[in-house]
């Protein structure tokens, strides 16, 4: 597998969040919107990318870089339909104030997925023990959690909220 | 599996295709007594904050949605506003560097500013300091815990107040809690601007709430005039207007008309969504089906 082949499921990936944005916020597929969407969201793939070098060399048995991130990123898989179901809930009505609990709800589905996809990654590509897969994938599963709720927490100003919490 | 991917490849990049044509009609700001009556959303959240959009983006879907002026409110940061919000500029549309104040006990949209203000503080003395740089200041969504903070002296020290809001079409209380504050806030200023903002992150949409000003010209600086001085109009999502009886008169059509294109999508639109979203189901289901379609991981093509 070449290098450039390795990156067709990041693309993906980058591809699937510029067109869920796009259609999330505007009830559009304009070209235009969705090209820049993806090209700025892309920084999704691109941590992701990092974190899959680093998994990857830390394996003894060091299997093909390429083919290693290639099935790794087969584990954006219910992430990626989750995303797809959202976009599908956001254009099936007018673009009016409604609930959203549901559809946030169903993330929970890719949320308990993925750990097992990401341990499979581990015991067949890197060929871990289980003991070691788990701990891997716990690992790279609590990095990308830890990601996601650092740029969350900085983009909804959490300090100010956690003292009003706790004030209350 | 190849067949399932050039076919999703050509939906999407046909819905991409069809979506490129857009039939919507760019607002033009009519001239009563005098004034420029723009359209405005003074509370919207941008991509390096908790939206999806980057500036240029928001700025695009704006005028798409017949406004003229938007305030790009991040939590408690200006770095989109301040950096990105000029690259691309859209003809017709200006956006605001702005902040969502978010403090304990309150939010307020700061709108016109330079720099972030300290959330440590109360409301007269955030209200003060972004006076100081020449702001408006405006309480958002004052509604559950954070009405609280809306006593009388806070309220007399805002230049407006969030009456239209979509959180007042989820929750009845709210709703109530919105009302109750605008009227406070009314009896203590006569003057406070009636504020309607989308309070846009993702869903719904830009200007989905918004507010009606009668500027002076078509500046920031009357923007912010406008704002000051109270005259401006609330529009909700269901057509209704909020404010002075006699700015309101002027405004009501165009709010209903809002509302009316919100809910109608065109066909030619509706298409172009079926199929981008269509092509998209099969790119995910045809590029990642080892964990889909049940194929082993190291299967290929």
């Amino acid at each position: 597998m070449t290098p450039l082949r390795a990156l067709r499921r990041p693309a993906l990936v980058a591809l699937v969040f510029g067109t869920v944005v796009a259609l999330v916020t505007t009830g559009r597929a304009d070209p235009r919107l969705v090209a820049s969407t993806t090209l700025y969201w892309s920084f999704v793939p691109i941590l992701q990318l990092v974190a899959a070098v680093v998994l990857i060399r830390s394996s003894r048995q060091r299997p093909p870089m390429a083919e290693a991130i290639d099935a790794l990123f087969a584990a954006n898989g219910p992430w990626a339909l989750w995303l797809v179901a959202l976009a599908g809930w956001a254009v099936s009505a007018p673009p009016v104030a409604r609930p959203m609990f549901w559809i946030l709800a169903a993330a929970l589905v890719p949320l308990a997925w993925t750990p097992f996809l990401v341990l499979a990654f581990c015991r067949k590509v890197l060929g871990d023990p289980l003991r070691a897969a788990l701990l891997k994938t716990v690992l790279h599963q609590a990095a990308m959690l830890l990601l996601f709720l650092v740029y969350v927490a900085n983009a909804i100003a959490f300090a100010p909220r956690l003292v009003g919490w706790w004030e209350r | 599996m190849k067949r399932l991917r050039l076919a999703s490849a050509i939906l999407l990049v046909a819905g991409l295709a069809l979506g490129a044509r857009d039939t919507s009609e760019v607002r033009v700001p009519p001239l009563v007594d005098g004034y420029r009556v723009l359209a405005g959303d003074f509370h919207v959240h941008g991509f390096l904050g908790d939206g999806g959009l980057m500036p240029w983006d928001l700025a695009r879907e704006a005028r798409r949605r017949r406004l003229d002026v938007i305030a790009l409110t991040n939590h408690n940061q200006m770095l989109a506003a301040n950096r990105t919000a000029n690259w691309f500029p859209i003809p017709g549309l200006m956006i605001l560097s702005s902040q969502e104040l978010t403090a304990p006990r309150y939010h307020l949209a700061a709108v016109g500013l330079a720099r972030a203000v300290d959330w440590r503080g109360s409301i007269p003395a955030a209200a003060a300091a972004i006076h100081a740089q020449g702001g408006v200041a405006i309480g958002a969504h004052p509604a559950g815990d954070l009405a609280l903070a809306f006593d009388d002296a806070a309220l007399a020290a805002l230049d407006g107040v969030e009456v239209a809001h979509p959180t007042m079409h989820l929750h009845e209380d709210e709703r109530r809690d919105i009302a109750r504050i605008y009227a406070r806030a009314r009896s203590v200023k006569p003057t406070i601007a009636a504020i309607g903002s989308s309070d846009f992150h993702f869903n719904g949409s830009i200007g989905l709430c918004r507010t009606y000003l009668f500027a002076r010209d078509v500046t920031p600086e009357a923007v912010l005039d406008a704002i000051h001085g109270g005259r401006t109009v609330a529009c909700d999502q269901d057509g209704a207007v909020y404010g002075e009886p006699a700015w309101a008169r002027e405004v009501e059509a165009d709010c209903r008309l809002n509302s009316a294109l919100r809910v109608r999508r065109p066909a030619l639109q509706q298409a172009a969504l079926a199929c981008a979203w269509l092509g998209l189901l099969g790119l995910v289901l045809a590029g990642f089906p080892e964990a889909l379609l049940g194929r082993e991981l190291a299967e290929r093509d």
